[in-house]
């Protein structure tokens, strides 16, 4: 099972793709680190809870961009030639599907992990022993947890369907993203670090979210968790 | 002949695919969101979403589609480019064309179908574009945007995904990177203009006026990315694998097609003169430095008579070209250096001293939109000065995202205020106790009526071969404003004010559908009542002019402009739904209380006192008596607070220790801020605490009153912030906001 793992998670991170993609979501993290977060949002510190969500808000677009297209390489090239190899091993199809899964969703958050660590250490060397390390993880989760399953899920039920299906998800991501939608809809959460602090009639305010935006997050999960097994069983329930 | 057919073929497959198809009818959909979701040109009313007519129904919409446009071309162009490859058939394909025709082929080919989805846009937005703009509509102005804006990004989308492609040789990598690129424009180079290639920016699009600047600074960022991705494009070429090989061999092998690396090189240098070169914005340095207007040059001992300025601005390529003459004595009997400033886009040609030529020196030193040229002058008692001069007028950096808006040469709208009208002379002293007398010659073309910030009217006197018109003004001051366009005037009687109301003839049917008259005297009858009749005009007279501009205005001594956004009929219909849409129109009406005359002191070392404080307040009173409460706290002292917080709460500013580790760029911005939140939001709020203090806004009205029609002291004529808290009973820490 761990060498299965292994396999996978290779076959996805020494790959032209992810190393380029790897490589430009830190020089964008770089840009926005460095004349958005720089600045405080909201009039709170460059490096409160609050900017440091803003700032991987930003990033997010391109981060769930480069999931669904992992999502995507699960199906092509390499990994269809693969296919008939691994087929003939012992491995049930469901199992191998969810290493596979496992594997993509490592990948990312191994990107995700670099991208907090870009943040933390542009952070550290600017205001020293100011930061706060703990208080940044709250708003990672919030933000990473939903994305992840919830792109997962959308874009493996959408592959087991078509191709063409799949295609349209990532407009949709950038539509969503970019209407003007209440925060507790935002899948990327777009704006609500940069604004909710402003609503909430202090200076320097703790990191607390509302229940809607709670909710939302939530169901946006839950949602994801229901998709990934609706499109894992789908698509290998047949094949055994 | 033999590419051509191919393309002929390439695009007939295009067309026949049910993708394209349905790609472009998403496409010439996507406008749509720009009436609705997604509006990137600012608000310029206090409340809702309202922009011009054009803003809204034009350029919204293209800027919608340019997204929407560039984002579906970029998906459709990696499924094109990556076919051959799904379909197993690169051996295939190559054998019958070379990679490098098939690449070329496919480019053009989607090109043309972008080209193609345009058009279709196009005629199919017309009629709904039509209906909704009615009188203002301007086909020329309709294709203009839509061609600027949508159709570049579209083409950009082709070549980036294109090059893209042939670099990477994978669909899911040249997805990333465009994503990567659209995702910069729409954040990083977000205060970019020139590299803002999806979103271009736009901060307003005129109705009235003209847009002909708007779209040339628009066409250099596009010419800008053109040339740079045709070079990318071109140097991906050269990775076209060939013969199964790899990138690094294939890159061996193609470059000996020297044409191409050259072609290639010599659009990147194109492109970078285009970045560098731009001629629209000036150099100024981005620090704003209060002191700067020290008196270098002030000599006792040289007086100015009189200027004499002829015009002769070149509308077919929007530069202005002049010669000015300035009558001066120079009582030394020492030669002398005088000074003068310029818009930093003109230079001189010549100067002349009494008819013979002088040395002259361009500072080249950008400051607030000037520069300065040093002439040299000679021990004459009486000196005449001579400067031709001319050149492109150059917008202040500062406003990069809201071009367009502060200097027009065009066919139909001209604005050139001050130093892009003219030199002027700095720091020289008036020959008597009234202002010089300022003569100006102006050749205009036909239906081109001119207007200067002030109560004289232009004579036309004669016309020239060409068709044009000359106009003669005769004005006074050191400098002039000088405004052109299809101007029709109507004459207000407001509060015993004799008003002359320019505004657009393209705006007479909503001014009289709307009542502007109306509007106009209800300001004044409001001031009048409060603070008593104005006194200082020359036969109770008086200006009002709309320009081409948005969100603001100014005011002096005679004469309030306002933008051509104060008019709109969302505006109007606001106002008559009981809430304000013309808050600009009453502002700078009540400056003609607050802030002319004897009232505030060109400069103020607080900064903070000065006539923007009582006119905002006093604007704030007059919504609130006509729209009531609510409406007056949301958009007045919600506002005021919030800007005041905006400042004091930034967490820079409120933990100083910190301020070294924030880019220097980013404290110059908040150091420019504060004295304009000083001005407009912070003294409104103290005012308005004065008013609670003093007991009430009756009491408050009588004060005000009283320091209106005050006796003047001449020895220090200037109303000051120390004799406004005498007046209120109060001092300066009772008005300290907590
Ligand atoms: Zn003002």
């Amino acid at each position: 099972m761990g060498k299965l793992f292994r396999y996978e998670l290779r076959l996805i991170a020494f790959n032209r793709f992810y190393i380029g993609f790897f490589a430009v979501s830190l020089c964008f993290g770089w840009l926005i680190l460095s004349t958005g977060t720089i600045q405080g949002v909201a009039h709170t510190a460059p490096f409160s809870p609050w900017s440091f969500g803003s700032y991987l808000t930003d990033l997010m677009p391109l981060l769930s961009i480069a999931l669904l297209f992992m999502v995507w390489s699960f199906d092509s090239g390499q990994a269809r030639r693969a296919k008939p190899l691994l087929n003939a091993a012992t491995i049930a199809p469901f199992r191998h599907a969810a290493v596979k899964c496992a594997a993509a969703a490592t990948a990312w958050l191994l990107l995700s992990a670099a991208i907090m660590l870009l943040g933390i250490g542009f952070l550290i060397f600017i205001f020293g022993n100011a930061v706060s390390i703990p208080a940044l993880l709250a708003p990672a989760v919030s933000i990473l947890l939903p994305v992840i399953l919830f792109l997962m899920g959308s874009g493996l039920l959408a592959l087991s369907r078509s191709r063409k299906i799949f295609l349209g998800l990532p407009p949709a991501l950038l539509a969503l993203h970019l209407l003007p939608l209440p925060s507790w809809m935002h899948l990327l959460a777009t704006n609500f670090y940069s604004t909710y602090p402003l609503h909430m009639d202090m200076v320097d305010p703790g990191f607390t979210v509302p229940v809607s935006f709670i909710a939302g997050k939530l169901g946006y999960t839950l949602a994801g968790m229901i998709m990934l097994a609706l499109a894992l069983r789908k698509k290998y329930s047949c094949h055994t | 002949m033999r590419v051509v057919s191919l393309l002929r073929v390439e695009i007939r497959r295009l067309l026949l695919n049910r993708m394209t198809w349905f790609m472009s009818l998403l496409i010439i959909s996507s406008p749509a969101l720009g009436l609705t979701l997604y509006r990137p040109i600012s608000s310029t009313a206090g409340s809702g979403y309202s922009t011009s007519i054009s803003g809204t129904f034009i350029a919204n919409p293209a800027l919608a589609g340019a997204i929407a446009g560039a984002i579906l071309l970029a998906v459709l162009t990696a499924m094109e480019f990556s076919r051959p490859a799904r379909h197993r058939m690169n051996a295939l394909t190559d054998a019958v064309i070379s990679p490098f025709q098939g690449a070329v082929v496919r480019t053009i080919s989607l090109l043309i179908t972008a080209a193609v989805i345009q058009g279709l846009t196009l005629l199919a937005w017309l009629p709904f574009t039509l209906v909704q703009t009615g009188a203002i509509f301007q086909l020329d102005v309709y294709v203009s945007l839509y061609l600027a804006i949508m159709l570049p990004a579209m083409i950009f989308a082709v070549l980036m995904t294109a090059s893209a492609y042939l670099l990477t040789y994978r669909m899911d990598l040249t997805l990333a990177l465009f994503a990567f690129f659209a995702l910069l424009s729409l954040t990083v180079w977000d205060e970019n203009w020139l590299l803002r290639w999806i979103n271009p920016s736009i901060y307003y699009v005129s109705d009235a006026f003209s847009t002909s600047r708007l779209l040339r600074y628009i066409l250099w960022n596009r010419l800008l990315w053109g040339t740079i991705l045709s070079s990318i494009w071109l140097l991906s070429c050269l990775s076209i694998r060939r013969y199964g090989k790899g990138l690094v061999r294939s890159a061996t092998i193609n470059v000996r097609k020297g044409y191409i690396p050259a072609l290639s090189a010599l659009l990147i240098v194109f492109g970078w003169m285009a970045y560098t070169g731009q001629p629209f914005l000036d150099h100024s340095k981005m620090e704003l430095d209060s002191n700067s207007k020290r008196f270098l040059y002030s000599d006792e001992f040289v007086t100015i008579s009189s200027i004499h300025v002829k015009a002769f601005p070149d509308f077919t390529r929007a530069r202005q070209h002049g010669i000015a003459e300035y009558q001066l004595q120079n009582s030394s009997e020492k030669p002398q250096t005088i000074a003068f400033s310029i818009n930093p886009g003109y230079s001189l040609s010549s100067a002349s001293v009494n008819g013979n030529p002088a040395v002259f020196r361009d500072l080249h030193n950008d400051e607030e939109n000037r520069k300065t040229i040093e002439v040299d002058i000679p021990g004459d008692k009486e000196i005449e000065v001579t400067l031709e001069y001319g050149g492109f007028p150059q917008e202040w950096n500062i406003l990069a995202l809201r071009q367009g808006l502060d200097s027009q040469i065009s066919r139909d709208y001209l604005y050139l205020a001050n130093q892009d009208f003219a030199p002027i002379p700095r720091d020289l002293i008036w020959g008597s106790d009234e202002p010089n007398p300022y003569y100006i010659e102006v050749d205009l073309p036909s239906g081109m009526t001119p207007v200067v910030f002030g109560t004289e009217t232009a004579q036309s006197v004669g016309k020239s071969s060409d068709g044009s018109i000359r106009w003669s003004i005769e004005t006074n001051g050191a400098s002039v404003i000088l405004y052109g366009g299809d101007y029709m005037s109507r004459q207000i009687d407001a509060a015993g004010i004799q008003v002359d109301f320019w505004h657009s003839a393209k705006h007479n049917v909503l001014m009289n559908a709307f009542d502007a008259d109306d509007v106009i005297r209800q300001v004044f009858q409001y001031c009048t009542s409060k603070y008593g009749p104005l006194q200082f005009y020359k036969d109770n007279k008086m200006r009002i002019i709309e320009i081409g501009s948005a969100g603001g205005g100014y005011a002096s001594q005679g004469a309030s402009v306002m933008g051509e956004d104060s008019f709109s009929a969302r505006g109007f219909q606001d106002m008559r739904k009981g809430a304000g849409g013309n808050e600009v129109l009453a502002h700078e009406i009540i400056h003609q209380w607050w802030g002319l005359g004897n009232m505030f002191a060109q400069d103020d070392s607080e900064r903070s006192w000065s006539s923007e404080g009582l006119t905002v307040y006093t604007t704030y009173r007059l919504m609130k008596e006509q729209y009531g409460e609510a409406y007056a706290r949301e958009n007045y002292v919600d506002k005021w607070q919030a800007e005041v917080d905006d400042y004091y709460q930034n967490f820079y500013i409120r933990n100083p220790a910190f301020l070294d580790k924030l880019p220097k760029a980013y404290r110059t911005r908040m150091d420019n801020g504060v004295a304009q939140m000083k001005q407009y939001s912070e003294m409104p709020l103290k005012l308005l605490k004065a008013e609670q203090l003093v007991g009430g806004e009756q009491k408050m009205d009588d004060i005000l009153h009283a320091l209106f029609n005050r006796e003047i002291d001449y020895a220090s004529p200037f109303l000051t912030y120390q004799q406004f808290l005498d007046a209120c009973g109060l001092t300066k820490e009772d008005l300290e906001l907590g």
